[in-house]
């Protein structure tokens, strides 16, 4: 969730005191809320497959956990009230996380969100059309290729490691991580600003444009009708 | 073309339900009595039983019955230890059929009113009636009822085939090209590059033999697609589903493409899998099968060609394996030919928080 960090910086939101609400309690949902609280964010809404719990005074995530360890979900957390996963979606919030399932906000509910910044933690959460409605409204969608690059540039690291033989710390790992996930977001807002698009136009715009430059950069005069060489 | 469709676990219920109503439950037997259709009963039942509107339960039991209807063979899976796929015989399929028919709104098979008493000499007469030849007689239709009601009361899962088309979900393929075409048109990308981009590199399809725990062999296929390697080594996950296609890996594979060059990473995008429903399966027949998987990729993956990760229902301890099979395969061991490993066989630090993903 560094994304959302650099989003907030983006938008000029203040995260002391930033509201949050988290769909979704997963490994992914998870983490979000605790690096937003760590950051001094305030977690007023999660959720699981079973409902959600909403404390506008905030809620601690690591008890949150460790209350869904104990009884299966976060439904009931002492202290708030229940909420359902679709009026959790349109709460009155600055950052909002969808971290569940796909094609949760819709043409349908997209209209009442009320979030600063959506970021999409789960993999296609905001449908296509949705996503049109959130741009006109002008709310800041972090894409999922962007919010849950996480795994894969870790991935990377680990394989990193494996081939050089020598293994790095959390801190270390931590580190590199913030720092290529930031300079990602940067990449691609600067391309949403220069061709006027919404971030995940520019996502891939820019994840495009670097494929075609290493292939031709790679092929050369190969792609050219001069050349004898067919590609590959 | 014969196409097969399991039930879901809603449908699988329903099934259940009713053939518990002829398996002389008492509880069910007390509670029916108050019911004046063996519909009603049955809607009004699940939906208890199941927490859903009664409405759902009426969608459930349609959208079952037309499957059945459009059946050409049904096989039923037995759990431990059996576990294996057993076809309904023809005439229990036809048993079946009158067994639904009768739980349905305005019987056509069954008569009506039949519900609280006999209720097996009513479907054994309506069996004779629509199915049974001239030797037929209500014993032997009783026998084939009995038998039914055996069968699918241990079911773990129920399999339909049929000639029927079935209702295609949309193509994740079709969709990932969507994404690729909006990109080069904003960036009025040249034609033979997007055309380039818009087809893998490499995919491969394997068919995997394993030796399951009751001595039968099971042949399962995987896939593994090598999208595209401009920027480097191919990387992406691996996902073991019961639904998994080809086109849903390709899509995968193209995803992973652009998720690896946005983020900067020197790699090119992959994605594979294995057709397998992994819940069904024990740890053993889970090993063999994703050690049979490495043997059959192995000379196509590796730490400088294509680098598998954990996705769907695949785990850090599977990972291990791969990593293992692989090693044993080239005689050393290659740490980097996979990862999403346990931290002590050349996992990294710091990879929960980064969430999972290839």
């Amino acid at each position: 969730m560094y994304t959302v960090i650099e989003a907030a910086k983006h938008l000029g939101i203040n995260l002391k005191g930033a509201t949050v609400a988290v769909q979704g309690y997963g490994n992914v949902g998870y983490h979000a809320a605790r690096l937003l609280h760590e950051v001094g964010c305030k977690i007023i809404a999660v959720s699981d497959s079973k409902g959600g719990a909403c404390n506008p005074e905030g809620l601690d995530p690591e008890k949150v956990l460790a209350h869904k360890d104990k009884t299966g979900s976060v439904v009931d957390y002492p202290g708030s009230t229940f909420i359902t996963n679709e009026q959790l979606l349109e709460l009155e919030c600055d950052i909002l996380v969808p971290a569940a399932l796909e094609n949760q906000i819709t043409k349908a509910n997209a209209d009442k969100i009320k979030a600063k910044i959506v970021a999409e933690g789960a993999n296609g959460p905001v449908t296509p059309d949705a996503d049109e409605i959130l741009f006109k409204k002008g709310i800041f969608v972090i894409p999922d290729i962007l919010a849950n690059s996480g795994g894969v540039i870790v991935s990377y690291f680990e394989q990193v490691q494996n081939q050089m033989n020598y293994y790095w710390t959390e801190e270390e790992v931590r580190n590199k991580l913030k720092e290529t996930i930031t300079k990602a977001f940067h990449d691609v807002l600067n391309m949403s600003k220069q061709h006027n698009v919404n971030m995940r136009t520019a996502a891939y715009m820019l994840a495009v444009k670097r494929v075609a430059d290493a292939l031709l950069a790679r092929k050369g005069t190969a792609f050219s009708l001069e050349s004898p060489l067919t590609p590959r | 073309m014969l196409n097969s469709v399991e039930l879901t676990a809603r449908e699988l219920g329903m099934i259940k339900l009713m053939v518990d109503f002829f398996a002389e439950k008492p509880e069910l037997t007390a509670k029916i009595e108050s019911y004046t259709t063996a519909h009603y009963a049955l809607l009004t039942t699940y939906s208890e039983n199941f927490g859903i509107p009664i409405e759902d339960s009426l969608k459930v039991f349609e959208e079952l019955q037309r499957k059945l209807t459009e059946a050409e063979y049904v096989h039923v899976k037995a759990p431990e230890p059996i576990k294996k796929l057993l076809p309904l015989t023809r005439e229990e399929l036809n048993m079946l059929r009158v067994l639904v028919d009768y739980f349905s709104e305005s019987p056509k098979m069954a008569p009506a009113g039949s519900f609280l008493s006999k209720k097996e000499d009513a479907l054994a007469e309506a069996y004779l009636w629509f199915y049974g030849s001239n030797e037929g007689n209500g014993e032997v239709a009783r026998e084939t009822l009995k038998n039914l009601v055996e069968k699918l009361q241990t079911a773990v899962f129920i399999k339909v085939d049929t000639l029927a088309p079935v209702a295609v979900a949309p193509n994740p393929y079709e969709a990932a090209l969507k994404q690729l075409d909006l990109a080069a048109e904003k960036l009025k990308l040249d034609p033979g590059i997007h055309e380039i981009l818009k087809r893998p590199m490499r995919t491969l399809i394997v068919n995997i033999p394993v030796v399951m725990d009751d001595g039968s062999i099971q042949v399962f296929t995987g896939y593994r697609v090598q999208y595209n390697d401009a920027l480097g080594p191919t990387k992406g996950g691996i996902r073991y589903h019961p639904d998994l296609s080809l086109d849903e890996v390709t899509a995968l594979a193209a995803w992973m493409t652009w998720k690896t060059a946005v983020t900067g990473l020197p790699l090119g995008g992959g994605k594979g899998g294995i057709r397998c429903n992994p819940k069904e399966m024990s740890k053993a027949e889970l090993e063999r099968l994703t050690r049979g998987y490495v043997r059959a990729i192995a000379k196509f993956i590796g730490p400088f060609t294509d680098v598998p990760a954990p996705d769907v229902y695949t785990t850090a301890e599977m990972m291990a394996w791969i990593m293992d099979e692989y090693s044993e395969i080239i005689g050393y061991p290659v740490f980097g030919v996979v990862t999403g490993k346990p931290i002590n066989v050349g996992g990294s630090r710091g990879r929960s928080e980064a969430t999972s993903g290839a």
